[in-house]
């Protein structure tokens, strides 16, 4: 499964899972902002900071955070 | 109202015996203050940029016909007890510790699976609540329809809709709050150290509640916020806000209204007014003196809090709510994120950062939103080092303008490079590294004017309370210390560094003693002796780098201790004299070789 930041910009995609390695925190952090599993995304835009737009809301992320989130191709 | 849900039968699980208190909870910017002003009868600075509500905010309301209180809780990501930052942990303790709880959860109906999210977290405490579905215009606005009665049965506590900003179905929550329950909620998250697959139940309820009509489109708010966030497109429109703010602060407040108040109202009329009825009345010269002197209370003490900083600080309270309703804030937090993490900080920091141009010690006070301990210290550092604030950048630009344009950025550039190096070096040296930043993005909004002066009108009640009564008491003390001798003394210490070190007239003295108290009156000083002829430019220079470098005002040092303790803000302190006195040496030295 790719990371987010494999992903083309404004191509949509639906997250699968967060790797919480190291910062369990992240995750439920990012679910709140609208990053749960399952909820579709693109990337709007990588410089100078990733802007990642979801149904339920629009994160401003590092590039650390962007490779943890696996996602998958919408059906 | 049509739009609240049927209750649940027979669920009356709030003790009505017992007064509860009602606590409002939310996501971040979901519209709570605005719901808590409509709900109570006090009002909280509500704004456009999350985590503003660092203070909670206590009002009363009706709540079976007596009056209750009411808790606006600061927004929060998540009530996990795994989160970390202060708002979170603060929100959680309050919801534990509060007497006999009623939580009203606040919600975006926009954004249904994110709420139910918290909904989930909620119910895990035990504790009954409703869950109030706001911002429905933009909901609708956005082709969603949610069947609320649905909701609310699944959930089995009451549900409702609301528009705060048009009052629409406030009424509904205090009617409800008898009925607020447990929520019956699955538990969502077993594993919450492992990644997280996927949180079933509330993909069910949100596929059964909720119908998307169309897909939202783009409009004309969401391409403008797209251009400030743009790597390209931002710089301009960066670059047009801050002319617009020195248009406004600098130009309008710092120079029309300021020379308005200050030679007419304040000079020409209400001083000499004052002086001579209270003279008439009392004629002792000692009082007079006290009242009217060289550092009277009246004359000086007041007539700067008044007349000098307060236009300015009103302008530019003005401006900033602008930027903060409008969503401009988050969008310049991405720009500038990889320039702060060198300085130790991440893109949050522009929120203390720019609010320290109008006023630093308010700035200081904000630095609270900031994730770490280290973060905290390092933008209190800054702050300290050399972000002018705009009572003294307005005296500061003119006294450089009057000298020619290449002086203006001779002495901000010089000032800048400081913040940078300064942020650089506590950056290396101190243990651990900016944390990451994740930020959720406001949406764009049509800033409305009510807010925006009602917010203006509170930080100015803020400012007056806390800020005026320090510049009164610092007047005071400067009479006494004036009148007794410690003046002198204090100038005679100095005398030797301002003189040697500095290669300052030892007139220029005094201007130092005093930019402790005001930073602007120190520049100001300078202005006068400049006009005077008894310094050069490369003098004026000097001493302009160094006082906008040299310590904070009283108010900013007060508020330093209490924010950071007495031991880092006294250590803050010396290293900034220190520093600035040396940045001082080495402009005059690089100087002297220019010239
Ligand atoms: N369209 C619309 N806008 C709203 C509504 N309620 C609030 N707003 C706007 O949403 C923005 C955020 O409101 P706040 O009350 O500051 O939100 P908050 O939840 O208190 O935010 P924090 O305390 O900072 O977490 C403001 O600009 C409000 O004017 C609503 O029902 N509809």
């Amino acid at each position: 499964m790719p990371a987010l930041d494999q992903i083309q910009n404004n191509t949509p995609v639906r997250v699968v899972s967060i790797e919480a390695e190291g910062d369990p925190s992240l995750v439920r952090q990012l679910m709140h902002m609208g990053l749960y599993p399952g909820a579709r995304v693109r990337i709007h835009q990588r410089y100078p900071t990733y802007v990642l737009v979801a149904d339920e809301g629009t994160v401003a992320l590092e590039e650390d955070a962007v490779r943890r989130i696996r996602v998958q191709a919408i059906a | 109202m049509s739009d609240v849900a049927v209750l649940p039968e027979n669920k009356i699980t709030a003790d009505v015996q017992a007064e509860p208190t009602v606590l409002l909870v939310g996501h971040p910017n979901v519209g709570k203050s605005v719901l808590f002003h409509g709900l109570t009868q006090k009002y909280v600075i509500a704004s456009n940029y999350s985590g503003t509500t660092v203070a909670v905010t206590r009002g009363s309301m009706p709540y079976a016909g007596k009056q209750i209180v009411a808790v606006d809780t600061p927004g929060v990501h998540s009530l996990h007890a795994a989160q970390t930052s202060e708002d979170e942990k603060a929100t959680r303790r309050m919801i534990i510790s509060a007497k006999n709880p009623i939580v009203v959860q606040v919600a975006e109906a926009k954004n249904l699976h994110r709420s139910l999210l918290l909904t989930a977290e909620l119910a895990e405490l035990r504790i009954p609540m409703i869950l109030v579905l706001n911002m429905m215009d933009e909901a609708t606005q956005a082709g969603l329809t949610i069947d609320i009665p649905k909701l609310s049965k699944a959930l089995s506590i009451p549900v409702l809709m609301t528009v705060a900003t048009k009052r629409q179905g406030i009424d509904g929550i205090a009617e409800q709050l008898p009925f607020a329950a447990v929520p019956r909620m699955p538990q969502v998250f077993e594993k919450p150290a492992v990644s997280i697959i996927c949180d079933n139940a509330i993909h069910q309820l949100v596929d059964q509640v909720l119908t998307r009509k169309k897909s939202p489109t783009a409009d004309l708010k969401v391409r403008a916020g797209n251009l400030m966030m743009h790597p390209l497109w931002g710089v301009p429109f960066f670059c047009m806000a801050m002319y617009f703010m020195y248009q406004f602060v600098g130009v309008f407040g710092a120079g029309t209204l300021v020379n308005y108040l200050e030679k007419k109202v304040f000079g020409a009329y209400m001083v000499p007014a004052l002086a001579k009825a209270f003279t008439a009345v009392v004629p002792l010269p000692f009082f007079h003196d006290l009242l009217f002197g060289e550092y009277g209370v009246i004359s000086m003490g007041l007539t700067y809090s008044l007349a000098i900083v307060l236009p300015i600080v009103f302008t530019f309270f003005l401006a900033f709510a602008l930027f903060e309703d409008s969503g401009y804030l988050p969008r310049l937090t991405i720009l500038s994120n990889r320039l702060f993490k060198y300085l130790g900080l991440n893109g949050k920091a522009i929120l203390p950062m720019v609010l320290g141009l109008g006023c630093a010690t308010m700035a200081t006070m904000t630095t609270r939103i900031l994730q770490t301990k280290r973060e905290r210290f390092i933008a209190t550092l800054l702050l300290a080092v050399g972000v002018p604030c705009s009572a003294q950048l307005g005296v500061v630009l003119g006294i450089t303008a009057a000298i020619g344009s290449w002086a203006v950025f001779t002495v901000l550039g010089i000032v800048l490079m400081q913040l940078c190096i300064v942020g650089f070096c506590a950056n290396l040296i101190m243990p651990g590294k900016p944390s990451a930043l994740v930020m959720e993005m406001a949406p764009i909004r049509l800033p409305k004017l009510l807010p925006i002066l009602k917010k203006t009108w509170y930080r100015m009640r803020w400012f007056t309370r806390e800020v005026v009564p320090l510049f009164l008491w610092a007047t005071l003390g400067l009479f006494i210390f004036d009148k007794v001798g410690l003046l002198k003394l204090a100038e005679r210490i100095l005398m030797p560094v301002v003189q040697g070190v500095l290669g300052l007239p030892g007139a220029a003295t005094p201007a130092f003693v005093m930019g402790f108290l005001r930073r602007d009156y120190g520049s100001a000083g300078f202005f006068r002796l400049f006009e005077q002829g008894q310094l050069t430019v490369l003098q004026t220079v000097v001493s302009l780098v160094v006082i906008t470098l040299f310590i904070p005002c009283v108010a900013h040092f007060l508020m330093m201790i209490k924010e950071q303790g007495r031991l880092r803000a006294m250590g803050i302190s010396v290293f900034v004299v220190t520093y600035a006195v040396f940045i001082g040496w080495l402009v005059r030295q690089v100087g002297m070789r220019l010239v």
